[in-house]
């Protein structure tokens, strides 16, 4: 009786072998206020979902529609306010569904200034590097 | 007389261990005097035989150096003349969101627009147009 307790309560408590949903905040951290993006980012899983992230880039980012059926994406945003961000800051979040181990590769493309100079930059998925 | 013969094939060289001595007397007798007009002479005719060859050598560097520049001239030229993508607004040969942002800040600050940022054709240039070259820069397909 024992063992049959213990053997429900292991197969209770193991995780779901299934797929999974998982949400990825996309972060880029530039030295100089941020007026605009573009990122591609990889993932091992599929991509069903794109939103967008902290004012002033709220609003869902530009992308393909193309690349919800797959595992690559790319983002874009813009914007012609005059409170720019400068430092870390979440420009969007991606929904995934995930089956494997999770992998996400992210590579950013172009950044500007609000005078539409390109800037060096960072981005990277998660709030931390 | 010492004498060495080392032949291979056809060639065969000697070596007669008087003949230094003797070229050595031969040569050793009284100095001959060059007057000074014919060492100029020959001076100027060296220097002179010098300068045209150097010359010969610039104009055939130079006559190398012309195709080479035409055909560098001919390739700025067609690269300035190639049609560029209407969509690079900013014009730094690559087509991403920069571009879009520049449209939309010429657009806001009612700058000078060119008609051939109407990308939708509907004879505006405005936030549409704006969409479209944003939209370009996230295609999969590129």
């Amino acid at each position: 009786m024992r063992l049959f307790l213990a053997l429900l309560l292991t197969l209770a408590a193991a995780p779901p072998a299934g797929p999974r949903f998982r949400t990825i905040p996309v972060t880029v951290e530039s030295a100089t206020p941020l007026a605009a993006y573009q990122v591609e980012i990889t993932t091992a899983g599929r991509i069903v979902g794109v939103e967008g992230g902290d004012a002033p880039f709220d609003a869902p980012p530009y992308y393909d529609p193309a690349a919800l059926a797959g595992g690559r994406i790319i983002l874009a945003a813009f914007s012609t306010e005059s409170a720019l961000p400068a430092g870390r800051h979440r420009v969007a979040v991606l929904h995934v569904r995930e089956e494997g181990e999770p992998r996400t590769e992210i590579r950013l493309t172009a950044a500007a200034d609000p005078g539409g100079a390109r800037v060096e930059a960072q981005a990277f998925v998660g709030r931390q590097p | 007389m010492n004498l060495f013969a080392v032949s291979r094939a056809s060639v065969s060289v000697e070596h007669d261990d008087d003949l230094a001595p003797r070229l050595r007397e031969a040569l050793g007798g009284p100095a001959l005097a060059i007057p000074p007009e014919t060492d100029a002479f020959l001076e100027d005719a060296a220097r002179m035989a010098a300068r045209r060859l150097s010359a010969r050598r610039r104009r055939r560097v130079l006559l190398a150096a012309i195709p080479a520049a035409a055909a560098a001239a001919l390739a700025l030229f067609l690269t300035l003349r190639a049609p560029r993508d209407a969509r690079d607004v900013n014009g730094d040969g690559r087509i991403d969101i920069l571009d879009a942002f520049a449209l939309a800040r010429a657009i806001e600050r009612g700058g000078a627009l060119r008609p051939e940022w109407d990308f939708n054709g509907d004879h505006a240039i405005d936030r549409a147009d704006v969409d479209l070259c944003a939209h370009r820069a996230v295609e999969l397909r590129r």
